[in-house]
């Protein structure tokens, strides 16, 4: 009896040990490399659910209808790991031009690393242009003139012929007009909230830029700023101002305080400023003595009654506003146009909705008559149209049809989704984790299907099949060997 | 005590630790076990193989 009773007992803990060893190897992983698949039959505790919910329909027989967008889901991991490879097998019926996945990689601005999933654009380009494939990088030229991509890179063609997709590409920009100067001037004709990015050019004086700032504390986050310049993707310097002391979400406004960033020694070129804050923090005023300024992406401008205007070189142009106070019609117009111009109207209705307008890249007015509006687009943008230059080829637009005009070359770092018997696209994104926003062991990351909305009444969607996510981190010998060294 | 009961009596004991380990394990590294395994199911059949053993004990009490 007693041996019976030692045998069921050992049985049983033998049992228990294996168990729980397995939880603890899959939560450590020791080889480093591990693989989450939701197929949408069941919730996946690793590859969460597509949220919000009114921009998906509930997943039936393994598929989720995708109405709406930008759709967003975290990735859970035990540990940490240094990339992932996220592969979407989809099928996308209404031919969206453009389908990218992004990893929130700064929560403080809200900015997500995107990458591409499908891009009928470069699809259809590849089908007329000539193309040409080194490593990553594939070349789109309508009339081939370069033999490689090297080539390409070594002498590049006009930047205003020239679009990049998904590709670092920064070839040496010199600007032979340009007139240093060392007065101070003021930028712009009214404040800017938030983050925001710009190109600065210099020649021999230097950078030096001074923000004035103050903190509104709308929100309870810690409001510090980095302002980080930068020359091709390289870091050269970096400057940060910590918090005012007040974080609560009182409204108490902070006095007025300044940032300076002060390079003395650079070569000429255009650099590279990254303003990073928070949405409580406005910015007064930039003093600089830099000449050239253009700021990319986006500007959340604040001044009401502006005396300059805002030039930019986008395809398409979007403004919103979240304040009722500041819904308006923006003007665009052609640079050169003068008295004789003949406006095109963006007319701002509705609060938090955005709105777009489809330009021809060349450089166009943007009049405004009052603040708290966001304008964003795929171009550049300036203060005024003298202090505008383009220091970076243009990003490839969206829209198929305004990619064609006077673009000639395109490098992207692309390759078309493969294409399965029964009809699905499979396509990968890899993206680096080990500078990616990590909370709870849990990474964000989104879907952006651009023209996808759930608020209209067209009945369009994007059918998602299945994510899957191939893990590659350091495995546990590795890890060891370092801890032991150290 | 038969082979049964003897089982169901260990079964009880290594069930009883399988979730005191659990949930220690679930304490110091969050989402170790979850992610794998509904602790809830655990408790119920704890509490099942518990009324179970506490039967088969009273039977054997009354023999």
């Amino acid at each position: 009896m007693e041996k019976s009773i030692k045998k069921i007992r050992y049985f049983f803990t033998l049992i228990l040990a294996i168990v729980c060893g397995y939880f603890v190897y899959m939560g450590v992983v020791p080889t480093g490399r591990i693989t989450y698949e939701n197929t949408f039959d069941d919730e996946n505790f690793f590859i969460r659910k597509l949220t919000p919910a009114e921009r998906v329909q509930k997943p039936a027989d393994g598929i989720q209808k995708i109405v709406g967008q930008p759709v967003y889901f975290s990735l859970y991991t035990p540990r940490t790991f240094d990339s992932a490879v996220m592969t979407f097998k989809f099928r996308n019926k209404t031919s969206f031009p453009l389908i990218e996945a992004g990893i929130l990689s700064d929560k403080k601005i809200w900015r997500y690393r995107m990458s591409p999933i499908e891009n009928k654009t470069l699809d259809e380009m590849s089908a007329k242009w000539d193309v040409s494939v080194t490593g990553n990088l594939s070349l789109y030229q309508k009339e081939k003139k370069y033999a490689s991509v090297a080539e390409f890179m070594a002498a590049p063609p006009d930047l205003s012929t020239v679009a990049v997709y998904n590709a670092a590409f920064y070839p040496d920009f010199r600007m032979s007009d340009y007139v240093q100067s060392d007065a101070l001037e003021t930028l712009g004709s009214g404040p800017l909230r938030g983050d925001y990015q710009f190109y600065a050019y210099t020649r021999n004086e230097g950078l030096y830029f001074s923000f004035k700032i103050h903190d509104l504390n709308l929100n309870k986050d810690e409001d510090g700023i980095e302002v980080i310049v930068s020359s091709k993707d390289n870091e050269i310097k970096r400057v940060t101002l910590a918090d005012d002391g007040n974080r609560e979400d009182n409204g108490r406004a902070s006095v007025a305080r300044e940032l300076d960033v002060i390079i003395p020694d650079l070569s000429e070129g255009a650099y590279k400023i990254e303003f990073r804050a928070g949405s409580d923090i406005i910015t007064d005023q930039i003093t600089t003595v830099q000449k050239k300024i253009v700021f990319l992406n986006k500007l959340w401008l604040m001044g009401d009654k502006p005396t300059d205007d805002l030039c930019c070189d986008s395809y398409r142009l979007t403004a919103q506003t979240a304040n009722p106070a500041a819904l308006q019609t923006i003007l665009v117009s052609d640079q050169e146009a003068g008295g004789n111009a003949s406006f095109r109207r963006l007319k701002l209705d509705e609060t938090y909705k955005q709105y777009s307008l489809a330009l021809d890249g060349k450089l166009k007015k943007i009049h405004r008559s009052l603040g708290d509006v966001v304008i964003s687009g795929d171009g550049l943008f300036s203060f005024t149209c003298d202090t505008f230059f383009r220091p970076v080829p243009r990003k490839l637009p969206d829209d198929p049809a305004s990619a064609g005009g006077g673009l000639r070359y395109v490098l992207a770092d692309y390759r078309p989704p493969a294409v399965t018997p029964d009809s699905w696209s499979v396509a990968s994104a890899t993206f680096d984790l080990k500078n990616a926003y990590r909370e709870n062991g849990k990474y964000s990351l989104m879907l952006s299907i651009p023209g996808l909305r759930d608020s209209d009444d067209q009945s369009d969607y994007l059918e998602i099949s299945s994510i899957r996510a191939d893990l590659y981190g350091t495995d546990l010998m590795s890890k060891l060997k370092k801890i032991i060294r150290l | 005590m038969t082979l049964y009961r003897l089982i169901i009596r260990e079964a009880f004991f290594v069930v009883s630790a399988a979730v005191a380990v659990l949930f220690v394990m679930e304490a110091v590294w969050p989402n170790l076990v979850l992610a794998y395994l509904n602790l809830n199911l655990i408790l119920i059949f704890w509490l099942i193989i518990g009324i179970v053993r506490i039967i088969t004990a009273e039977t054997d009490e009354k023999k």
